[in-house]
């Protein structure tokens, strides 16, 4: 893991910018979001910092793996991007000064604004958070096996331990709505996504399709709520708050749909995961299906599951994946497009044939899959998961490991 | 990434016991694959040269990543006393500090910093450790780790950084 901390300060990044320019956030999904200088929030926290001084954000950016160049070109590319790219005038890369060097090349025509320094490699530990093991010769420190934490190194070089504080922004103006969630009366930005509101009050909206870091769906209809008026129910993942909503997001009715989605689930190939890495809740990964099943006390489905099993994808020497597992809620695909930049999974075939592929339904290995990991992280079953392989005997032979097949 | 290499047979070598070391191989399959020096075929190689040789090598493990918790999910054998690693330095600084009672063996050594283009099969050499300052702005081919035809496929660094050396 590359290890970088914040080097600028807020005041001396507003220097470097006129109110003029056109400003786009991006970041690099890897290394840089352990060592607390990277990802979807914390663009969120810039580009509000930014907006509430003044400047012109244009949009923001995560990228699966910044130091993969074909990656970041293709980011540039994107249709969908493209004509914020274009438009941009200056990028701030939150990214290791290593993938800066990608981003200087493929955005040669901005200005691009470096805010982190790079200090060496290091590890992430569960009880101390990123630590600095292996420094480089212009970082005064001596090689660790124990690690420096982050906090004795900004101190020992004068960098900042923490991303910028939204504090030394002033106060942006928004327009807030008042709205009811199960009778609770709540404030929040009008329009926010609903779910993600609730979430952060604490009211949770069971979900699947959804994930903060990709475009709503809709799809999995578990997060639909009930919102006075409305002709319908309505999927909070998609719903933008406003002001005098009556919601309900918990009743015997809601509930008896969400368990007929999750009985028909179970129904639909095999979720019967017991050996699955993704099974045994973990602080590294926890599968969200089973979660939720046993939220709602599922154990079996009415449903009959007429199902073939599918031969389980171990081209790949990163990505294992087990369609039988897979549910169809499309985060992967979203996720190859939006943060790999790649469009490299799909949906193939029609109706209860319908399954998720890489490529042109070819193995993964024979597709144009970078293992950036995009897809494996947003999944919330154990359709797609990292690959732990276990070597034994005279032959070196593969077994499985946290995994329903032989290899 | 982290560009590495691997370390000569003989070096590793020099670090094991034929007679009381019993070995599990822990490899990791991000940038040490992708810089050619680590990934399953470089364990294999490296497991049935050690076995022919007559080391007690029992098993190996491939984890996404060494540089995180996920090393863990290597089960150790009982008799197991040794962890080659196949690693960057980060990866066996990990292994090293969550396997105290265990011997750790690098066989792997850090070179610098690498940007890599997947498409191209491109990799080049950005930041460099100590020691490895000649290898910036160097192109390798990825997954193999052998020196590139020339090191102007990725024209992400200017020649000035290169022989400046950007640390």
């Amino acid at each position: 893991m590359i290890i970088s901390l914040r080097s600028i300060s807020y005041d001396d990044l507003k220097k470097q910018l006129s109110k003029d320019d056109k400003i786009v956030i991006n970041s690099c999904s890897s290394c840089i979001v352990a060592c607390g200088v990277g990802g979807t929030s914390k663009m969120e926290t810039l580009e509000n910092m930014l907006k509430a001084d003044g400047y012109n954000v244009i949009g923001k950016d995560l990228i699966s793996i910044g130091c993969t160049l074909n990656l970041v070109e293709k980011h540039r590319k994107d249709i969908k991007k493209k004509d914020m790219y274009d438009e941009a005038t200056v990028i701030i890369p939150l990214i290791c000064e290593n993938g800066l060097k990608g981003i200087e090349h493929v955005f040669s025509d901005k200005k691009v604004i470096r805010i982190a320094k790079t200090l060496g490699t290091g590890n992430f530990t569960m009880d101390r958070g990123v630590v600095l093991t292996n420094p480089f010769e212009n970082v005064p420190m001596e090689a660790s096996v124990e690690g420096y934490e982050l906090f004795e190194v900004a101190e020992e070089l004068g960098l900042f331990e923490d991303f910028f504080d939204e504090f030394d922004a002033p106060e942006m103006e928004r327009e807030y709505a008042n709205f009811t969630v199960n009778g609770e009366e709540l404030t929040a930005e009008k329009g926010r996504n609903l779910l993600t509101v609730c979430e952060e009050n604490g009211i949770e909206i069971p979900h699947l399709c959804f994930d903060e870091e990709l475009t709503g769906a809709g799809v999995c209809r578990m997060c639909l709520v009930k919102i006075k008026g409305a002709r319908d129910l309505q999927p909070a993942c998609c719903t933008p708050v406003s002001d005098g909503m009556e919601v309900v997001t918990e009743d015997e009715e809601l509930n008896h749909y969400r368990r007929i989605i999750l009985e028909l689930v179970l129904a639909s190939r095999n979720h019967n995961c017991l050996t699955c890495s993704k099974g045994i809740p973990n602080p590294m990964f926890s599968c969200e299906l089973q979660k939720l099943m046993r939220k709602f006390g599922i154990e079996s489905s009415r449903y009959e599951n007429t199902s073939e099993p599918i031969t389980v994808d171990v081209s790949s020497p990163v990505i294992e994946y087990d369609a039988n597992k897979c549910i169809l809620c499309g985060r992967c695909v979203r996720a190859c497009e939006e943060i790999a930049g790649q469009c490299n999974i799909g949906f193939v075939n029609r109706g209860s044939d319908t399954m998720v592929a890489a490529g042109l339904n070819v193995q993964m290995d024979q597709s144009a899959c970078a293992a950036c990991m995009a897809c494996v992280n947003v999944c919330p079953t154990g359709a797609l998961s990292e690959r732990v392989i276990h070597f034994i005997g005279k032959d070196w032979k593969p077994v499985k490991v946290y995994a329903d097949y032989a290899e | 990434m982290i560009f590495t290499k691997a370390l000569e047979y003989e070096d590793i070598r020099k670090n094991i016991d034929k007679d009381n070391d019993v070995i599990t191989i822990i490899g990791c399959e991000t940038c040490v694959r992708v810089a050619g020096s680590g990934g399953q075929e470089r364990m294999k190689e490296l497991a049935m040269k050690l076995m022919s040789d007559g080391y007690n090598v029992k098993d190996g493990f491939m984890v996404p990543t060494a540089c995180t918790p996920k090393i863990f999910l290597a089960k150790m054998g009982r008799d197991v006393n040794t962890i080659l690693s196949l690693a960057c330095e980060a990866g066996s600084a990990n292994l090293e500090r969550s396997y105290p009672e265990y011997k750790v063996v690098s066989t792997i050594k850090d070179v610098g910093l690498m940007v890599a283009d997947t498409d191209k099969n491109v990799l080049k050499v950005t930041m460099p450790y100590k020691g490895s300052d000649n290898e910036t702005g160097r192109e390798f081919k990825a997954f193999v780790g052998e020196r590139n035809e020339n090191d102007n496929t990725l024209p992400i660094m200017e020649m000035a950084e290169v022989t400046g050396v950007a640390k």
